[in-house]
């Protein structure tokens, strides 16, 4: 039996019909995803940025909207030391060390970052030296981080009424990071040191190698094992 | 020599455009005060309430560790401002977190805290002003940290020459040393022999 011909348009039709809410699922589908994707790239961000100051969704939306996210490899350095810069990042996964070479060509791990921290390699304060990075920046696991362009920086300043006193609340907490830095330098003992950086950064020792640490603590890496191993020590003997 | 708050609004426009009623504003709300050698204005752990803007006089920031040993972190001169760091410290009640020395007589202006509270919520620059001048020391610090990693103790001496001109005539030479982290005998004798060079 032969079907009478104006039925395949109308199967047309309806499958078109059929057709175009698929597309409508899928898009919604699609979209939704993409949105939790973007909320979850950009909470930990604004939840760091909402520590420091009050900022409405709208004002959050168009800041977010400026910023991508963006993968680095482990080993990759994304900034180096006297290089002008012209982003800034915020650390969603991984972790980086700031490091400087010295004339011999020695490396001195000055601190780390990782989750929920921010990497200027002191860039952007650096108005004096034409925004050079001051140290190096290196991933030590792979990372994902937003980068914000200093255009974007300035966009808050400027249109974002609580973006001056973000700029100015970050600016104060790094200096009493690098005080406390400073003093716990010269007045810790190196094992204090030690068991500052595992509540600053916690599973540090499981993340980066010792030799790192190491340089962060200004000691060799066997001097390092050895105040490991004669705590230990002391610790089961006071057990 | 300018008036002492000619020199504070100097320092102040010289990270913003303050307006000249913004500037008198500030100035009547501030007070010029004085201190003697020796004076000791701020206690490391000590809540503050003001800071001070340097316009004659030097001070140094030292910390006392466990054994009572004596370690300078920077000295302060005219032109500069003197916190202590206490202001930055809102996880600790702004306690300062260095101890602040009069090395000489000083003439300060004294900056209460509720005055910064009301340059921030009442002046449109003011956040700015905060901005830079956390930003700034920030730099400094890490400058400070760098140099003490990568230069040699001759270098951070030139280097403090240039930040602090006349420091040797007004600073004891122990003091220097301990701001090098060296012993004051070391430092007479890399002295003596930079001169021979």
């Amino acid at each position: 039996m032969r079907l009478p011909l104006f039925t395949v348009p109308i199967c047309d039709f309806f499958y078109f019909i059929a057709y175009c809410g698929y597309i409508e699922i899928f898009l919604e589908i699609f979209f939704y995803h993409k949105l939790i994707i973007m909320n979850n790239h950009f909470e930990m961000l604004n939840s760091f940025i909402i520590r420091y100051v009050e900022m409405s969704e709208a004002e959050l939306t168009a800041f977010n909207q400026q910023c991508n996210i963006v993968e680095f490899s482990k080993g990759d350095i994304i900034m180096k030391a006297g290089n002008p810069q012209q982003n800034l990042y915020f650390i969603n996964k991984g972790l980086i060390r700031n490091y400087i070479e010295t004339d011999n060509g020695e490396t001195k791990i000055y601190n780390f970052r990782t989750e929920g921290m921010q990497i200027t390699g002191y860039a952007v304060y650096n108005y004096k030296d034409n925004l050079n990075a001051l140290v190096n920046v290196q991933c030590i696991e792979d990372c994902t981080m937003v980068q914000i362009p200093f255009s974007v920086i300035k966009f808050v300043i400027e249109n974002i009424k609580s973006g001056e006193r973000l700029g100015r609340g970050m600016a104060e907490e790094h200096v009493v990071e690098m005080l406390n830095y400073i003093i716990n330098r010269d007045s810790k003992s190196i094992i204090e040191r030690y068991d500052l950086l595992e509540i600053e950064y916690p599973n540090i020792h499981q993340r980066v190698p010792q030799r790192m640490i190491a340089s962060y603590l200004c000691i060799t890496p066997v001097h390092l094992s050895n105040i490991k191993k004669s705590r230990k020590i002391s610790m089961e003997q006071s057990n | 020599m300018p008036a002492h708050f000619e020199i504070f609004n100097e320092f102040i426009t010289k990270y913003v455009d303050f307006t000249a009623s913004e500037l008198v504003d500030l100035n009547k709300k501030c007070t010029k005060v004085e201190f003697a050698k020796g004076d000791i204005i701020m206690k490391a752990g000590e809540v503050q309430k003001s800071l001070y803007f340097i316009t004659k006089g030097i001070i140094r920031n030292y910390v006392e560790n466990k054994k009572g040993e004596i370690k300078i972190y920077n000295f302060r001169s005219e032109y500069m401002t003197v916190t202590g760091y206490a202001l930055y410290n809102y996880e600790e009640n702004l306690k300062a977190l260095v101890n602040v020395e009069c090395l000489e007589n000083c003439t300060m202006i004294e900056v209460p805290l509720i005055v910064i509270n009301y340059v921030i919520n009442n002046m449109k620059l003011g956040d700015r002003l905060g901005r830079y001048m956390a930003e700034a020391h920030v730099v400094q610090m890490l400058h400070y940290v760098l140099q003490r990693d990568t230069k040699t103790i001759i270098e951070r001496l030139d280097s403090i020459d240039k930040s602090f001109p006349n420091i040797h005539q007004r600073v004891p030479q122990y003091m220097i040393a301990s701001y090098l982290g060296i012993t004051p005998v070391h430092l007479s004798n890399l002295k003596k022999r930079r001169k021979a060079i």
